[in-house]
């Protein structure tokens, strides 16, 4: 399981956008969505990547927009997941 | 037909050996148990009737019962949550095997795991508890309703809608072609609410839904695909899957995962019973002196269909490793199993007819019905033409590195996510 503190899952989270954007440099705030650069196969690997790296579980009441729209969200939603699980405080 | 004996029963013959197909794939010895049972189930309980149920166009519930019995339609329910939480290598042995001996069969566990899938993944805690027992026991029986008279490949064309009232939602729309939807139990339906595409569980008994049935199907013919059409259907709101605006990225595109995995090991299984066919009959039929396994254009044939099935076969197995350990890049191997399977099955398909001559085209061959159900393989779950977009798509991004733009609004869509 990868480091939960927050800047370390911050990069994680931007290296495996990284990935799957085509190169394109996403800003921390950028609606991921609104890019034009990911394919619709791409929440599902986000989902399985999230949960794997992060070691929680995605659930239904999860599914919102402002969870996964971008870096900063995805970051912050983790987070709270990691607190809610009872995970080590984030620095 | 005769009524198949109970599960665990024999009718003579009994678990085949394992054939030289099992070997190298580095099977744990519980996945080869389980095989060996799955090709057991199958010889006894399926291949017999298939060709059978092709001509009535239809299912007895005698097999849906013994699939329920054996625990194959609870393959994707953890066994705590009432199911026999089959691993993804097991579950997609389970497909081949259904897959050598009818695809309508195959396609009922498609349709269903689908259905459980969804449930499980994305049903809030009220619906798992109403729905996951029944769908896990196959006491209920589910169908996946997508596709509609103008939303094909192209699922951003949805046009069914869903109303929200006082208690839950109101779904109006028409929904083609569903597999099982003459006798399914509850129908995964995708409708457009105003904050976005979402799915509802649909029971068949909702007052506004109506199914007619598809006869005269080329393949798949057993499978008893109907039209399912929803007038003002009132469904609670806890039937939701999922929540609004995720119907499409997240409920359809999990379950099509499961299907597509599920339609790539039907297809390498469909493709095994072509080689097992051709080698057969390439073998005792004679012509020109010889048996026509000794002319070289046979050999040939037998040759693409066989290497074919087998490098299929080793992608999906692939495919069911990495879904095993969650690894994202699963997504990609899943589409690439059920693209290459899917395509080797019709060419293996059209050349078992080819081997077979006359008797490939007559009545009683087994190779004609797998030719028809082999064309279904390359449009459902995707079509081959989809899949092409969508593999070039990534691997043009793996391969050829940063920024060639935004992706193409067709790629970009609901469609590929749909199939
Ligand atoms: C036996 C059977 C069972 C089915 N069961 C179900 C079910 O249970 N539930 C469900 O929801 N649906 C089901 N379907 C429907 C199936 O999912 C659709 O048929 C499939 O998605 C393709 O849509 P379409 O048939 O409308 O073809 P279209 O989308 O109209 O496509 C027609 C042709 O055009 C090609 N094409 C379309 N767009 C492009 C493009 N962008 N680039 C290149 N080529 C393109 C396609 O590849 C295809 O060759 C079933 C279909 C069959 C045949």
């Amino acid at each position: 399981m990868t480091d939960t503190s927050q800047p370390q899952a911050r990069e994680s989270i931007r290296e495996f956008l990284g990935r799957h954007l085509s190169g394109y440099d996403i800003g921390d705030d950028e609606n991921l969505f609104e890019t034009g650069y990911v394919n619709s196969l791409f929440l599902l690997q986000l989902v399985v990547f999230v949960e794997e790296t992060f070691g929680l579980e995605v659930e239904d009441g999860d599914l919102r927009r402002e969870n996964f729209c971008s870096v900063s969200a995805l970051t912050g939603f983790v987070a709270g997941k990691q607190a809610a699980a009872g995970a080590p405080p984030q620095p | 037909m005769t009524a198949p004996g109970p599960p665990g029963t024999r009718n003579g013959s009994g678990p085949a050996a394992p054939a030289p197909w099992t070997e190298g794939l580095e099977l744990t010895g519980e996945q080869r148990a389980a095989q060996a049972g799955f090709a057991d189930f199958a010889a006894r309980v399926v291949a017999p009737y298939a060709d059978r149920w092709d001509r009535e166009e239809r299912l007895p519930g005698e097999v849906v019962r013994a699939l329920a019995d054996s625990g194959h339609l609870g393959a994707v329910v953890p066994a705590d949550q009432g199911g026999s939480g089959l691993d993804a290598v097991t579950f997609g042995l389970l497909n081949e095997a259904l897959g050598h001996a009818c695809s309508s069969v195959r396609s009922l566990l498609t349709v269903h795991s689908m259905v459980a899938r969804a449930v499980l993944r994305w049903g809030s805690r009220a619906l798992r508890d109403r729905w996951l027992p029944a769908l896990a026991r196959g006491t209920a029986v589910g169908a996946f309703a997508l596709t509609e008279p103008e939303a094909g490949s192209d699922v951003a064309g949805l046009r069914a809608t869903a109303e929200e009232t006082s208690g839950g939602y109101r779904l109006t729309g028409g929904k083609r072609w569903i597999t099982c939807g003459q006798f399914a139990d509850v129908f995964l339906v995708f409708a457009r609410c105003p904050g976005g595409p979402a799915a509802f569980l649909v029971e068949r008994d909702t007052p506004g839904c109506t199914v007619e049935p598809v006869t005269g199907m080329l393949g798949t013919r057993a499978a008893m695909t109907g039209h399912v059409d929803l007038d003002g259907c009132e469904v609670p709101a806890e039937a939701l899957v999922g929540r609004v605006g995720f119907g499409l990225n997240a409920v359809a595109a999990d379950a099509l995962e499961t299907g597509r995995y599920s339609v790539a090991w039907g297809s390498a299984g469909l493709g095994r019973a072509c080689v097992e066919a051709a080698a057969r009959h390439a073998a005792t039929r004679r012509q020109f002196d010889r048996p026509l396994a000794q002319h070289q254009l046979v050999q040939r044939l037998l040759t693409e269909m066989a290497v074919g099935t087998g490098a299929a076969r080793l992608m999906c197995l692939r495919a069911g490793r990495l879904l095993g350990s969650r690894d994202p890049q699963a997504v990609e191997a899943v589409w690439a199993a059920k693209y290459a399977a899917a395509r080797s099955a019709f060419r293996a398909a059209a050349d078992a007819v080819q081997v077979h001559g006359a008797h490939g085209c007559g009545p009683d061959s087994p190779v004609q019905r797998l030719l028809r159900d082999a064309k279904v393989m390359e449009i459902i779950e995707g079509t081959t033409e989809i899949q092409q977009t969508v593999i070039a798509q990534s691997v043009v991004r793996e391969l050829a590195g940063p920024a060639k733009g935004p992706v193409p609004s067709e790629n970009r869509g609901a469609h590929d996510d749909a199939r």
